[in-house]
């Protein structure tokens, strides 16, 4: 079978041995380089589905395509070099006596000569920035560099794709934006980043697709700004708009023509009203989060004021 | 889903409102049964009893998944005990006996052939051993599956001999080992997946390189046991666990006359099945091995 998509599922139903289907016929195909966010409540079959990507699970019917190749003709450990996969608990891989050993360990499974090996290492570990903590034990690791460590060994291996599975539940706002950063950064050198996430902010600043699954199906998939506008499919799976998201839509119910994703895009479209509306040119504010919200809640009423 | 679900699963059953001490008493006579008998139809009695008992419980059959792997073990056992039964040399009464070579696993036709053969006797005896270790095993789960945990507690608190009881810590220790039983299992199917997602080859390759591909399984597995036991102390403290001597319990649980009656009943079950084997020499292969192994 061939297929233009590095990833792809066709007709995919998944049904556990207690006869729980958890997937009911999935079909998508995921092109090389799309950030893909899955969204939906827990129990929606999200991550049922995406074990399907590196053949951890194989479907009961249909078929699951990896880079072409049926998933079910394929070991884990043979499709496990086109798809990396983060799983959302460090604790259930890390075993090694050191951070350096942990990194190394998946390359040597690859049988990839030392060292170029110890090259990859390197740099899957200077991009978590864990390179000065090669030689420590890794239980002595906060859970966020754990989960770091984690994403590293992976990084390491190079795959074409990556598969991260929540990764910033329980992370601090810090971890929360090295992380993403990190996977923005890989997404921008052309590999394809697949993120399970409750976090619809992230979504709205990173992601380029957005599938929602609700009880095993696809209840919409679309890149996020007109997922966003399906306000009653959101609700349904039991998500909230992103925080700029709902901003957007007070703002536009009180009639200010804006529109935004992320807060960079909200900042220059209420800059852009605002000069408008006063007539004369108003500074943007900078980016940083920090200070949107003092500036929107001193500039808010003026607008209306002049409206009125 | 874990491959070890033995919890309690919750349902309406005659088994399920028996006194875990009867419980108790089942397990024992079928364990003293299967160790008795080693005739594979006496066997397949006692495994056919035992699966009335499961389906008078309502327990559903996927609950017993992990008996793969103890189909597993029972393959292995009809094959070693076939390739080796011969070597134990003595049978007791029936010395000579003329033993059925199924065929030999060095063919005839290869240098030095036949060699190694596989003895008919020996997978009988061998599926005799294997099917012990399936009725005990289908048995074991039976007794937590039908009884609510605290039921357990209560029934083996109550166990006095004389003035001597249980220790409640070693209850405690008991059932909650028991508990985290498809937690670990569940952990288990979890770290599988991290390493073989890591490219981790799990199966084939020689016994070197499996016992090899068992340390990132269960280094992850045994640390995080460790943290959660650490954890579950840290909650037992703050709840100030082992505060009284005396412990009274909310839940009650009455020895009535069904008990006694199943009581009585398994304990004559497996006492006469005890002297038939002993006084009548019944449910017993006539070339069972005299020498210990």
């Amino acid at each position: 079978m061939t297929s233009e998509f590095i990833l792809e599922a066709r007709d995919l139903w998944h049904v556990y041995d207690g006869g729980l289907a958890a997937v009911r016929g999935v079909s998508f195909g995921i092109r090389p380089g799309e950030f893909v966010a899955f969204v939906g409540a827990n129990g929606s079959g999200k991550t049922t589905l995406i074990k399907h990507f590196n053949g951890l699970h194989k479907p009961t019917r249909g078929a699951m395509l990896v880079a072409g190749r049926d998933s079910r003709r394929n070991t884990v450990a043979q499709l496990s070099r086109q798809v990396g996969f983060v799983f959302q608990n460090p604790d259930h891989q890390i075993f090694c006596y050191s951070v350096w050993e942990e990194i190394l360990f998946g390359l040597k499974q690859q049988k990839l000569p030392a060292a170029l090996a110890e090259a990859r290492a390197v740099a899957a570990l200077e991009t978590v920035g864990l390179l000065d903590r090669r030689s420590r034990h890794p239980r002595e690791l906060s859970r966020g560099q754990r989960q770091r460590l984690a994403t590293a060994s992976v990084l390491a291996m190079e795959t074409p794709v990556l598969v991260l599975d929540e990764p910033t539940t329980g992370q601090d706002f810090l971890a929360r934006r090295q992380i993403m950063s990190l996977a923005a950064d890989l997404h921008r050198r052309g590999r394809t980043i697949i993120m399970v996430t409750h976090d619809m902010a992230l979504v709205a600043e990173y992601a380029t697709r957005v599938i929602a699954m609700q009880a095993g199906k696809v209840l919409f998939d679309a890149p996020p700004r007109e997922a966003f506008k399906q306000t009653e499919h959101l609700a349904a799976t039991g998500l909230r708009l992103p925080p700029v998201l709902e901003l957007v839509a007070g703002l536009q119910a009180d009639g200010w023509p804006v529109d935004a994703l992320t807060l960079d895009e909200l900042c220059q479209a209420v800059t852009r009203v605002l000069s408008e509306r006063m007539g004369q040119p108003v500074s943007a504010p900078s980016a940083g989060a920090v200070n949107i919200a003092g500036s929107m809640e001193t500039t808010y009423s003026s607008p209306t004021q002049g409206q009125a | 889903m874990p491959v070890i679900e033995i919890e309690y699963f919750k349902a309406e059953s005659p088994i399920h409102r028996l006194h875990p001490f009867t419980k108790i008493i089942f397990e024992l006579a079928i364990f003293a049964i299967a160790a008795v008998f080693n005739e594979p139809a006496y066997l397949a009695a006692l495994i056919a009893a035992v699966l009335i008992v499961i389906a008078v419980a309502r327990i559903p059959l996927r609950k017993f998944r992990y008996m793969r792997v103890v189909a597993f073990a029972v393959a292995f056992m009809v094959v070693t005990q076939a390739l080796w039964f011969t070597s134990f040399g003595d049978f007791g009464g029936v010395s000579g006996q003329q033993w059925h070579t199924l065929f030999y696993v060095w063919p005839a036709w290869a240098p030095g052939g036949p060699a190694i053969p596989f003895v008919l006797e020996g997978a009988i005896y061998g599926l005799s051993l294997g099917m012990r270790v399936t009725a005990i095993s289908l048995a074991f789960p039976i007794l937590i599956m039908t009884t609510h945990p605290s039921d357990l507690v209560t029934a083996l608190a109550a166990i006095r001999i004389g003035h001597w009881r249980i220790p409640y810590n070693l209850i405690f220790v008991l059932t909650s080992g028991l508990r985290y039983v498809p937690t670990v299992s569940r952990e288990f199917d979890h770290t599988l997946d991290a390493q073989r997602a890591r490219g981790v080859e799990f199966e084939g390759g020689n016994l070197i390189q499996q016992v090899r591909s068992a340390v990132p399984l269960f280094v992850p597995v045994l640390t995080s046991s460790l943290v959660r036991a650490q954890d579950l102390t840290i909650a037992l403290e703050t709840r100030a666990f082992g505060a009284t001597e005396q412990r009274t319990f909310i839940r009650e649980v009455r020895f009535q006359a069904v008990d006694w009656v199943a009581c009585a009943l398994l304990i004559v079950l497996a006492g006469v099945c005890v002297i038939a084997v002993w006084q009548y020499g019944l449910g017993v292969l006539p070339y069972t091995p005299r020498r210990g192994v």
